[in-house]
């Protein structure tokens, strides 16, 4: 048994433990945090390499010249855009497949938001989809190409030039004999909210809000899924996306697979539109991937399915997004290029005899070669939410240790007195038992503070149809009444402590330091229950909550406790979303003015706050969830210790 | 006292309601951790489907619960089917009642087992002697540990029939040390609770002790005839009932069938679905030839510990049968967080141990975490594709690592207070320097 029972051994640790807490905690975060930030440095990861030999990726001559043909499908879409400026072609798009000679099937679907942000309104999209069926199988396994229609006028960036490839591919497809695999060719509409819907019906799963009819046509169980936004028709380079819902990330191996075969027919290969480094053993070259990653985190921390592949990873299926880009002074190459790209993929991907399992899912990207698996990035992580269960271990020893004491010289005490007679040793006796009393209370003292907490994430889980329907009669907007509602939800949870103040009597109010031991644990636990699904996540939450956190104690000083409570608020779910919002309009616009950026960041707010609360409702997606039920009541005991305490 | 276990039980009662009605119901149904091929629910409602399509519901590998609790359902399911979730939190409650009860009489034997060993304890032993107001106490603890435990509540939700198993647990419990215990009604007790699912047969060797110190004080020999007699007296109650049950599951069923589908399912361990214990990682790792050594040792594994814990604890048949309550909870071939249910609230009777142990902050962290981290890494295995059953089986080991730091703990703990109790708060050792009491 060792360790766990031998009293000596115990107790050295045990000492250095609480005598050295602060330094070891500090230590921890610092050394977590530079170790984390070194691994996009290349010495300290790995490069990409193909683990799944099936795939051979690049070994065949590719065979399509249809440039002209694209040309045509370009030129043709065009016009037919242009007639409607703001609905999808479906006719034109079924008609052309069918031309080809494929099953082609219009899938109709009808969905509603939730939150009443279109009122009741039942939404109708329709999706295209067409199948080819494999020569030399029974239709038992598919690959899936997909295309976002977006219209004329659309904000984003146009697919267009997407769709007419879409077509020249099922063109060319068609003609060889050598498919394995049916492939399906998808348009959907409505962005990811089609891919859902039509992924959906075609496992035959429901869900609440979107509501579709079941598909006419079907293939086998899908391996792999591509998804096109091609906007024209020259690019010079792909962009890749991989971050899906819930900050899942397809199998490396495809990565490396669309990154190999791109790289081959001359594209630059970008990755969140950044170029690899040149040098990448240089300062320079360790900053540019660092921010590479840095930007890919950022992106996958959200859990936003972002494009169509994202919704498609729930499923178990391997899906990323091509995004064609035209840099200036880039040479741009035309649809012959980009052809034999999609070509490529497909059939390497058709090679394939088992799903996608060896590789990595779990990974982070400094550049397009190099990659930083589970094994690399989890120890510095660890080592930095070490801090905060390093601490909850010292409050814990702190917190029984007192009682330790307590009886120790209670029992010296009762050895000089034993003289005095038994009157005194049944004192004695009656003593201990209140103070163990005291003891036990501790425990279990913690729980109602726990309790409150949780009720207030419940309730902000809960509580944004409400703010909508409260906000009907006052003509607020239902982003800017969730955005007001969820303002003053957490204003409110601001005066818990407070309120708890004022009813708990002195005695039954908990030991703080048992709070907050309590509480860094269950931090250090959804912590790392994140970092299991999404590391991005759990490491920004990490990187801002840990040395808050860990540094909090109620304090008499006016000045130290009003330093640790901006410190707090500063790190409240609310506001670090503001920060968030506002680190992101730095990155993406200029704003000169630090006011106005402010005053636009407070504007801008709304949007991920609703998209998150859609998003969870539409998509399944659970960084909502986690946010309010996990962070948000860990952060209010927080909030309650240092006000509580003392 | 009598109003806050009522209300307690008040509340169990009405929180397992509400929650029937939400989704959780439905998504610890579907629960690994919950609900095991034997207790699932779903499985039930399959035998009762093929028992009613006239096919026996134990010739295909679906069905293995008893033929009683078959028939039971069947009758329930078809004449009342809106009460059948009613039973699950009925039986819950009746547990937590029966419970209660145990640790009234719990205290009552406790205190007069002090009293009759207090000639022997050292002078300052004073200190760590129980009282009897302490420990009745404790009862409002054992039935709010119990009802308002997550893995009971998920129990019931689920409507595992293991809930039936601890009602029956609970029962032998309470019928052996009962101010007039029962031989007859806590044999019945353990032959329904043996007869569900075997691994209680193990509860006999505490619930023997139980009588034997009820007829003849706490000072007696194990050779005297009377002892011997006593013993046989209880064996033979509790091989009556279990044989009584199974003429009446042949009765039911008509062949003997059965046997094979629920006693040789837990035995033979064919179903290798993930679940809490230590059996189907290390199973479905084997190759097939060593199979039948492995199984074989790995139950004796699980039935072995009875005979050094019975002659250790022979004083002490209550502490032995929880212990024995807990190891099953660890070593059954199907575990589940149904069957840590009991034990975690019985945790409560044995606060005089508290202050001897040594890691229960460890324990408690390492339960809290594997709770949550299975269903995340069942799922990345399971759903999302991109963990592996390695992840999942990692946790399931640290969860069983510490159901089995609980128990070293407690059976340490309660060991040395015993030692203390005889020799003092600080013993000293040969040379006469303070001693240190240590596990080797």
């Amino acid at each position: 048994m060792g360790l766990l029972t031998n009293p000596t051994s115990r107790a050295t640790i045990v000492g250095s433990i609480t005598r050295h807490n602060n330094k070891i905690c500090f230590l921890c975060y610092v050394v977590g945090l530079s170790w984390f930030l070194a691994l996009a440095y290349q010495e300290l990861n790995a490069g990409t390499y193909f683990s799944e030999n099936a795939l051979l990726p690049g070994l065949v001559r590719s065979q399509f010249y249809g440039d002209s043909e694209a040309e045509g499908y370009y030129s043709q879409l065009k016009s037919e855009l242009n007639k409607d400026k703001n609905i999808m072609p479906v006719k034109w798009i079924y008609n052309q497949f069918m031309d080809l000679g494929l099953d082609v099937y219009i899938h109709n679907f009808t969905f509603r938001y939730p939150l009443k942000i279109f009122g009741e309104k039942q939404i109708p999209g329709q999706n295209v989809y067409a199948i080819m069926r494999a020569s030399r199988a029974a239709s038992t396994e598919a690959l899936v190409l997909t295309v976002p229609f977006r219209t004329v006028t659309t904000v984003m960036d146009k697919t267009h030039g997407g769709l007419a490839l879409m077509l020249t591919m099922a063109n060319h497809f068609r003609k060889s004999s050598y498919w394995a695999k049916d492939i399906i060719f998808v348009v959907t509409e409505h962005e990811y909210i089609g891919m859902q819907a039509w992924l959906d019906a075609y496992h035959e799963t429901k869900s609440e809000l979107i509501s579709s009819n079941s598909l006419e046509g079907h293939g086998g169980s899908i391996q792999a899924a591509i998804n096109l936004e091609v906007p024209t028709n020259k690019i010079s380079s792909f962009d890749f996306r991989l971050e899906g819902l819930n900050g899942q990330l397809p199998n490396l191996d495809l990565f490396n697979l669309v990154v190999r075969i791109s790289r081959q027919e001359g594209f630059d290969v970008l990755l969140k539109e950044q170029h690899d480094p040149y040098h990448p053993e240089t300062f320079e070259g360790y900053l540019q991937n660092l921010k590479t990653m840095f930007l890919m985190m950022w992106t996958q921390a959200p859990g936003s399915a972002n494009n169509n592949h994202g919704v498609f990873l729930k499923y178990n299926i391997e899906a990323l997004t091509l995004v064609g880009k035209k840099e200036k002074g880039k040479h741009a190459q035309g649809y012959g290029p980009m052809g034999r790209t999609v070509e490529g993929i497909f059939r390497s991907l058709n090679n394939l005899l088992e799903r996608f399992h060896q590789s990595f899912f779990f990974y982070l990207l400094p550049s397009t070669s190099r990659y930083v698996s589970i094994g690399l990035y989890m120890p510095p992580f660890a080592i930095m939410v070490a801090g905060s269960l390093i601490k909850a271990v010292a409050m814990w020893i702190s917190c029984t240790e007192t009682v330790e004491e307590g009886v120790s010289t209670e029992k010296e005490k009762k050895e000089t007195d034993q003289a005095n007679g038994e009157s005194v040793q049944k004192n004695e006796v009656k003593d201990h038992k209140e103070e163990k009393e005291e003891e036990r209370k501790g425990l279990l003292s913690v729980i109602p503070i726990l309790f409150i907490t949780q009720l207030f994430g419940l309730l902000a889980y809960f509580s944004p149809d409400f703010f909508v329907d409260l906000g009907m009669p006052l003509h607020l907007h239902v982003a800017e009444a969730v955005h007001y509602g969820m303002l003053a939800l957490f204003l409110s949870s601001l005066a818990m402590p407070r309120f708890l103040k004022r009813s708990l009597s002195e005695k039954s109010r908990p030991d703080w330091k048992l709070l907050k031991c309590v509480s860094l644990i269950v931090q250090g636990l959804v912590l790392f229950s994140i970092a299991l699904m999404n590391i991005s996540l759990a490491f920004f939450l990490a990187a801002v909550m840990v040395p808050v956190c860990v540094a909090m104690w109620p304090s008499n000083n006016r000045v130290v406790q009003i330093l640790h409570a901006s410190f707090l608020l500063l790190i409240s779910p609310f506001l670090l979303l503001y920060i968030t919002v506002v680190a992101n309009q730095m990155m993406t616009e200029k704003v000169a003015d630090v006011a106005s950026l402010l005053v636009q960041s407070w504007d801008h707010m709304k949007t991920p706050l609703i998209l998150g609360m859609v998003e969870s409702q539409l998509l399944g997606s659970w960084t909502y969830c986690v946010i309010c039920l996990g962070i948000f009541p860990n952060w209010l005991a927080f909030w309650c210790l240092i006000w509580i305490g003392s | 006292m009598a109003a806050p276990i009522l209300s307690t039980l008040f509340f169990g009662f009405v929180i397992r309601i509400y929650l029937f009605n939400t989704p959780i119901a439905k998504w610890c149904a579907g629960n690994n951790e919950i609900t095991t091929p034997i207790t699932s629910w779903k499985r039930v409602t399959e035998g009762l489907s093929l028992y009613n399509s006239g096919i026996s519901p134990y010739a295909g590998d679906i069905f293995h619960e008893t033929p009683l609790i078959l028939k039971f359902f069947n009758y329930t399911v078809k004449k009342m089917p809106g009460l059948v979730d009613l039973i699950f939190v009925l039986t819950d409650i009746l547990t937590a009642f029966v419970l209660e009860r145990s640790v009234k009489f719990i205290s009552q034997y406790m205190a007069l087992q002090q009293h009759k060993r207090e000639r022997q304890f050292a002078k300052d032993a004073e200190k760590i002697k129980i009282s009897f107001d302490d420990l009745m106490w404790r009862r409002v603890y054992v039935v709010l540990a119990y009802l308002f435990n997550p893995y009971t509540i998920a129990t019931c939700l689920a409507k595992s029939t293991a809930v039936f198993n601890n009602l029956a647990m609970a029962g032998t419990l309470l019928f052996s040390i009962k101010a007039r215990p029962n031989r007859r009604v806590a044999m019945f007790c353990l032959a329904i609770a043996a007869y569900q699912s075997l691994y209680p047969v193990m509860l006999l060797a505490p619930a023997a002790i139980c009588f034997v110190q009820n007829d003849l004080g706490f000072k007696f020999k194990w050779t005297s005839l009377i002892a011997i007699k006593s013993v046989a007296r209880t064996c033979g109650w509790f091989a009556l009932w279990m044989s009584g049950l199974l003429l009446w599951s042949f009765w039911i069923e008509k062949s003997w069938n059965f046997l094979y589908s629920t006693y040789g399912f837990v035995l033979t361990v064919p179903d290798l679905t993930p679940n809490v214990g230590l059996f189907w990682y290390f199973f479905t790792e084997m190759f097939e030839h060593f199979r039948l050594f492995f199984v074989c040792v790995f139950q004796i594994n699980a039935f072995i510990y009875t005979v050094p814990l019975s002659i250790k604890l022979k004083d002490h048949p209550v502490f032995l049968m929880y212990i024995l309550m807990s190891i099953i909870a660890v070593f059954k071939s199907y575990p589940s967080y149904g069957d840590t249910t009991l034990y975690i609230a019985l945790l409560p009777v044995w606060y005089f141990t508290f202050e001897f142990q040594r890691n229960s902050f460890v324990i408690g962290c390492m339960y809290i975490s594997t709770t949550v981290l299975a269903p995340i890494l069942y799922y990345l295995w399971i759903y999302a594709g991109s963990a592996n059953a390695n992840f999942y089986f990692a946790v399931t080991l640290v969860y069983n690592t510490a159901q089995i730091f609980l128990i070293t703990d407690i059976l340490f703990a309660f060991l040395k207070r015993e030692y203390h109790l005889i020799h003092g708060l600080k013993p000293k050792d040969y040379d006469g320097k303070p001693g240190v009491v240590q596990l080797e």
